[in-house]
């Protein structure tokens, strides 16, 4: 179980986060949305060390998190950002074995794992030996994945790991991605802005607006029992092309 | 990386440093100034050591009085020739000294000797083409105050120095505003082509008469005596005695004509310095000298080797300092504005200053030279380290953060081989700089291409200028295109490859 308890974040004169408080179940897929700087994507940054709170803990298997090493609690979690992040100077293959080489794996540990991660995202192993600039936006997502995998981290955080892609292959990683979680049955932390990804994927959605989390449960939760007009808003921002047809 | 730059370290020292081994006998080394009269009394200083037996060799050209006078106190030269004036109003100015009988005794506190007069005096002097003294009836300095609008090119020495043009406005009170500083050798064509009308000279230069110029009456007696002496540091006595008997010997040796006349044969009728000096100590000591030139290969090959070593050692110098303390200045937003602000500081001292400041603490020669260009090599470097590692784009740098890897690892794995380019392209610009800024090492003794761009400016030999520019350039464009050779090798494939194009 991961648990932060309120978390409260000031970036220069803004409040990001204010007295937030979050539970993630373990082995289940939360989803985090919100509109553009609602604090979400800080969320995960306080997750992995990559910010600090001026208050608040976290608490992750059992211990605070600032009692671990920062490294090794980054290690024990997959990170995927929205453009991937890959190294552009490594080839695919080395981005995915970077911290394995310089944790000492040995080699065939790695070429089996490799293997393993190749058949679970569905790449093939020769674009492996390309560079990332060689590679379409999927295909970059997908071993941007891999290489949050590769230790086999016991927590996945993804912030809008398919934001930057065209609709059709959108749809596709969608699809490929909720195969892959129900498969690995790890817990996730995934964030995005668009309900209907988050409608698809999540077990349990939390709404998050200006720094607080505004309601948190299942999809059916949050449409038929809105605590907030915001949170009906919220939901039927986005036109779906259909109501075209149906007239409005 | 690493090893390259070993590798070339140690190419460049093997090239510069295959100087012969030195014999065991006694060096004398032998000063000079950048202009013709003081580089032939070297050259007499040196064949007359030389026939006694010692090691002697010339760091000529040096460039300016305080530079020889601190080369001399410092002991990297041992004998370099001087007038009574310049040591009276320039380098003793603050002990306010008012005549020559003074200097002996004034001289022993810096453990320095002169000898007496080498027979000739010469003093500064004004002088206008023999055009323009008719035109404007000029016969006396005083004359000139009527003319405020007339231009003066001085020297950039006699611009500031106590005897020169400021105390020479005061004393007669002129009123003139246009006054350019310039090398003098190039003062002479200026006078000539008539881009400017007064100028100062020393009397003995052999140019007053082929320019057909008229020396101004120092009608109120600003300038002091200039009479020529050798100065020598007080341990030569015992470490060659024979030598100091001899320098002696020279005292009345030289009258201005004869001065007026080795000048010129060595400024209009191109003889070498050494010949000329031959010729003299030949005639007055009755020696046989003859004057060792060396061939256009062998000079040619010696000032490249000397600019190598320059540059060689200043810039790996500069890499090994300035990457890492880019690196730090990207890391610690505290001390970027520090590091940065003192290197970009560092770059706006002009050269020669930087070059003198060093020679207090180093000497002359191949050590200052060698700081200076490390200082210059360092903006650059520094400053293209710092923006290769500051313009990693966040989502890159927040993956190798998210990564787990210890800052050591990100720093050598990620954040260097993406600023490579950048910190290439860093060195190169102060590699070739740094080529260019070297040939000013010739002004405080430490050779390369310099060396016959000075004398080739000083014998308006545009042949002998060339011999130094050419194989300067030739040497810059070498240096870019190494450079830019080597980005295959330091600039990882990935970085090198071009996005596919968007269909």
């Amino acid at each position: 179980m991961l648990k932060l308890i309120n978390i409260s974040k000031q970036y220069h004169h803004e409040q990001a986060l204010r007295h937030t408080s979050l539970t993630v179940e373990t082995g289940h897929l939360t989803v985090l949305i919100g509109p553009s700087g609602c604090g979400k994507s800080t969320m995960l940054k306080i997750i992995m060390g990559l910010e600090h709170p001026e208050e608040g803990v976290i608490e992750w298997e059992n211990t605070l998190a600032g009692v671990s090493p920062v490294l090794e609690r980054r290690r024990k979690i997959g990170y995927v950002i929205q453009e991937g992040g890959l190294f552009p100077h490594l080839t695919a293959r080395k981005n995915v074995t970077l911290v394995a080489e310089f944790l000492g794996w040995k080699e065939d540990k790695i070429r089996d794992r490799i293997q393993e991660l190749c058949d679970l995202v569905q790449l093939q192993p020769e674009l492996l030996n390309k560079f990332p600039v060689q590679l379409s936006g999927g295909q970059r997502q997908r071993i941007s994945l891999m290489r949050a995998l590769m230790l086999d981290p016991g927590l996945l955080l993804l912030d809008e790991p398919l934001g930057a892609l065209d609709p059709m292959v959108r749809a596709d990683l969608q699809q490929d991605l909720k195969a892959i979680f129900q498969k690995l049955g790890k817990t996730v932390l995934l964030v995005t802005h668009d309900m209907g990804e988050a409608a698809y994927f999540a077990d349990f959605i939390v709404l998050m607006r200006r720094g607080k989390i505004v309601q948190q449960g299942g999809v059916e939760d949050l449409i038929n029992n809105p605590v907030d007009p915001f949170v009906t808003r919220f939901i039927k921002a986005q036109r779906n092309p259909l109501d075209k047809l149906m007239g409005e | 990386m690493v090893r390259t730059i070993f590798i070339f370290l140690i190419c460049v020292i093997l090239l510069a440093g295959s100087s012969p081994a030195t014999e065991n006998s006694i060096s004398v080394f032998v000063g000079s100034k950048k202009f013709t009269e003081n580089i032939i009394l070297g050259e007499i200083a040196v064949l007359l050591s030389r026939d006694l037996g010692y090691r002697s060799s010339h760091r000529r050209e040096l460039g300016g009085t305080q530079i020889l006078w601190n080369a001399l106190v410092k002991s990297d030269i041992d004998i370099y020739p001087e007038y009574t004036g310049t040591l009276l109003k320039e380098i003793l100015q603050s002990m306010s000294l008012t005549d020559d009988s003074q200097l002996d005794s004034v001289l022993q506190q810096f453990q320095i000797s002169k000898t007496p007069s080498l027979g000739f005096s010469n003093t500064y002097a004004i002088g206008v083409t023999k055009t323009t003294a008719e035109q404007f009836g000029l016969t006396r300095i005083s004359d000139l105050r009527r003319y405020p609008d007339l231009i003066l090119g001085f020297t950039n020495e006699f611009m500031d120095r106590e005897d020169g043009w400021p105390g020479l406005r005061a004393r007669y009170q002129l009123p003139h505003r246009n006054v350019r500083g310039l090398d003098h050798d190039l003062a002479y064509r200026g006078i000539e082509n008539g881009s400017i009308q007064v100028i100062d000279m020393y009397s003995t230069d052999a140019e007053i008469e082929y320019y057909d110029l008229v020396e101004l009456e120092d009608d109120l007696g600003y300038f002091p005596r200039y009479d020529a002496v050798y100065l020598y540091r007080d341990d030569l006595r015992s470490r060659a005695p024979g030598l100091v008997m001899a320098l002696s010997n020279m005292a009345g040796r030289i009258p201005a004509e004869d001065m007026i006349a080795m000048n010129a044969r060595v400024k209009l009728d191109r003889e070498p310095e050494s010949s000329v000096a031959a010729d003299f100590v030949n005639r007055h000591f009755s020696l046989d000298i003859t004057a060792r030139g060396t061939g256009f290969r062998a000079r040619l090959w010696k000032n490249t080797r000397a600019h190598l070593f320059l540059v060689g050692i200043s810039l790996v110098a500069a890499i090994l300092f300035a990457v890492p303390l880019g690196i730090v200045a990207a890391k610690y937003s505290r001390l970027e504005k520090i590091i940065l602000g003192v290197v970009g500081v560092i770059q706006t001292i002009p050269s020669l200053a930087l070059l003198v400041f060093m020679i207090p603490l180093l000497g002359i020669g191949g050590p200052p030279a060698i700081v200076a260009l490390f200082l210059y090599s360092l903006l650059p470097i520094v400053r293209n380290t710092y923006t290769g590692i500051h313009d990693i784009p966040a989502p890159v740098r927040e993956s190798a953060l998210a990564l787990g890897l210890p800052a050591w690892t990100r720093l050598w794995k990620i954040e260097l081989p993406l600023a490579s380019r950048s910190i290439l392209a860093g060195i190169k610009t102060s590699a070739v700089i740094n080529v260019g800024t070297a040939t000013l090492g010739a002004l405080i003794g430490a050779g390369g291409y310099g060396q016959p761009i000075l004398t080739g400016i000083r014998l308006d030999d545009i042949g002998l200028i060339l011999q130094g520019a050419v194989p300067a350039a030739a040497l810059a464009l070498l240096v870019q295109w190494l450079f830019d050779l080597s980005e295959f090798f330091f600039v990882p494939r990935g970085l090198r490859l071009k996005k596919p194009q968007n269909r």
